[in-house]
């Protein structure tokens, strides 16, 4: 055999030879996961998991990365859906129904027992011109607005449990289509009338010791007699003041809905929702007082917002103190142009 | 009345007017989550 | 009757997201819609989780319960289906929903956000006969009509993504959860439901 036949074998089993050496005996048990060899920090990477309650604590989400455009979508979880749908789906529906079918009957008893507050010695010949075109015509466009909205909305909170039973699924849908485009839509004459009305009446509406002594005397409801007022007595600045910080709370919230997840996540979303709906309600209770005073509660009320002229006795005992000033400026003698 | 009436005529033009600019500003979801270079058709 | 399923092994995820592409290209899912969507958490560092999610057919669904026009319903194969002809687009059901599954076609809510479309476990849904264009067009791939499972799950690489009645399912992810040793313990169960669970 020549020398380099030999030196090739004596490598070859040299070669053959490594390997044997370096053998690993085969383990007693399987090992509870891959291992590559550890860093030098010596960091188990076993050792880190991923705890839920961690992710959830931290903004009541489960969120992590997502290669999608859409970056809600990041969004794994979100158990506060289940609150929401719960509170959907019990309190608030009876919260509401309390609320309306609780106001209108204790407005039906308040009419059974007090009736119609008439005007003291009938109507007269006199008015007086207790609002002007343009005023009636931004509150009509507020409360023929709201009414609409009231409803729709009311639609979206109880419609599926009172009317759809009556009138069945495609029926409810297509009138339900109608009124979310209603509702959606109605909001900026709403807000457009809520704006206008702050800054025809803010000056008229406020808060003065006239409306302690008014609501001290029970507003001429509880009880007979007519606490002097002004343009505005205090139940009507009460009603003000509910309008302009309800509506406008109403129309910042319905705005966040309309944008949706423009300025918040999925959690603000719900929050701005139901504090939509709680101011709505609370609104509704107010307006349903206001609307039947302002009609068939008080003679006399409903002229102001329809032709603007007001009986002159029903103003004097009303509003007592808005007369004398209406009739001070009457008589004022004019200033005569300079010459 | 008259005022009433016109307030109603006053909510439709300011809702319609609305609709239709809300609509401007309205993304449908192909767009508004598909990168340009992306979209199958590149009308935005 | 069997109760359908998904379950999303997240110890098998490997986040190639080809059950998003099967999906939509089955259902022939317009852009900007993802019925199916994986989701990595804590990518990139140790405990790193994918997980594959769509509407996940609850048993008692927050969706059905919270919309204002009720058009939602579950088919006897316990999967959660909703009509497109009543929807209102309100987006509700986004509110409800634990694991993000509507979707809607416009991304404003004037008036209305669209038909919302989701995941309907590839069952078509109430247009037109199971399996036909009319159902197809609106609602996406009627596969269950043919008696096949999801194709999300059945194109899943790694068979992270499980389909099927739930009972077969839990059986098979229990093995394997016995051959390997350890588990994530149903990573998520315990946040969207808000009970523990003893696997």
């Amino acid at each position: 055999m020549s020398k380099l036949g030999m030196l090739t074998r004596l490598a070859l089993l040299a070669m053959l030879a490594i390997p044997a050496a370096h053998a690993q005996p085969a383990p007693a048990t399987p090992p509870s996961s891959v291992r590559l060899d550890a860093p030098t920090t010596g960091f188990d990477p076993d050792s880190v998991e991923v705890h839920q309650t961690e992710e959830l604590d931290k903004n009541r989400l489960v969120t992590g990365s997502i290669t999608l455009p859409d970056s809600r979508a990041a969004t794994l979880i979100q158990p506060d859906g289940r609150i929401w749908r719960d509170y959907r789906r019990g309190p608030l529906l009876w919260i509401t129904a309390a609320v309306v079918l609780g106001m209108i009957a204790l407005l039906g008893l308040f009419y059974a027992i007090k009736g119609e507050i008439k005007i003291d010695g009938g109507r007269g010949i006199a008015t007086l011109l207790r609002f002007s075109a343009f005023e009636r015509f931004m509150h009509w466009v507020t409360a023929a607005s709201w009414c609409i909205l009231a409803i729709s909305g009311l639609n979206i909170v109880a419609g599926r449990v009172t009317l759809l039973p009556l009138i069945g699924n495609d029926a409810f849908s297509t009138l339900s289509t109608w009124l979310k485009y209603s509702h959606n839509f109605l909001a900026f004459p709403f807000t457009m009338g809520v704006i206008l009305m702050l800054l025809v009446w803010v000056r008229h509406n406020i808060p003065n010791k006239v409306d302690v002594a008014w609501f001290k005397a029970g507003g001429g409801f509880i009880g007979h007699g007519h606490p002097p007022a002004g343009k505005f007595n205090g139940g009507q600045k009460a009603v003000f003041w509910i309008v302009v910080l309800g509506g406008g709370g109403l129309a910042v919230t319905g705005l966040g809905l309309m944008f949706p997840f423009y300025v918040t996540n999925v959690f603000g979303m719900q929050i701005i929702q139901v504090v939509h709906g709680g101011i709505a309600l609370a609104m509704i209770a107010a307006m349903l007082g206001h609307i039947y005073i302002g009609s068939v509660g008080m003679e006399g009320a409903l002229d102001a917002m329809n032709s603007g002229d007001v009986d002159l006795g029903w103003a004097k005992a009303h509003h007592s103190l808005w007369v004398e000033e209406e009739l001070a400026k009457a008589t004022r003698p004019q200033p005569s142009p300079a010459e | 009345m008259r005022m009433f009436l016109v307030a109603v005529l006053a909510m439709i033009v300011v809702s319609v007017g609305a609709y239709y600019a809300l609509n401007t500003i309205q993304k449908p979801v192909d767009v508004a989550f598909a990168t340009q270079a992306a979209r199958i058709d590149p009308g935005e | 009757m069997a109760r359908m399923k998904f379950l999303c092994d997240a110890d098998r995820c490997i986040e190639c997201n080809a059950c998003v592409t099967a999906c939509k290209n089955a259902n022939e899912v317009p852009w900007g819609i993802n019925r199916r969507r994986v989701v990595t958490i804590n990518d990139g560092k140790p405990g790193e989780r994918s997980v594959s999610m769509a509407c996940m057919h609850c048993n008692d669904a927050p969706c059905a319960a919270v919309c204002p026009v009720d058009c939602f319903y579950t088919t006897a194969d316990h999967v959660v289906l909703h009509s497109k002809d009543l929807c209102i687009g309100c987006g509700y059901c986004f509110y409800a929903c634990p694991f993000g599954a509507p979707q809607y076609p416009k991304v404003g809510n004037f008036g209305s956000r669209g038909k919302m479309d989701k995941c309907t476990y590839c069952s078509g849904g109430p247009t037109g006969a199971d399996g036909s264009a009319a159902e197809f067009a609106v609602y996406g791939s009627n596969r269950m009509a043919e008696g096949k499972l999801p194709l999300c799950a059945e194109m899943c690489s790694t068979k992270s993504l499980l389909a099927g009645d739930g009972e077969i399912i839990a059986q098979i992810y229990r093995e394997r959860v016995l051959k390997r040793g350890y588990n994530s313990g149903s990573w998520g169960w315990q946040t969207a439901y808000q009970e523990t669970i003893n696997v």
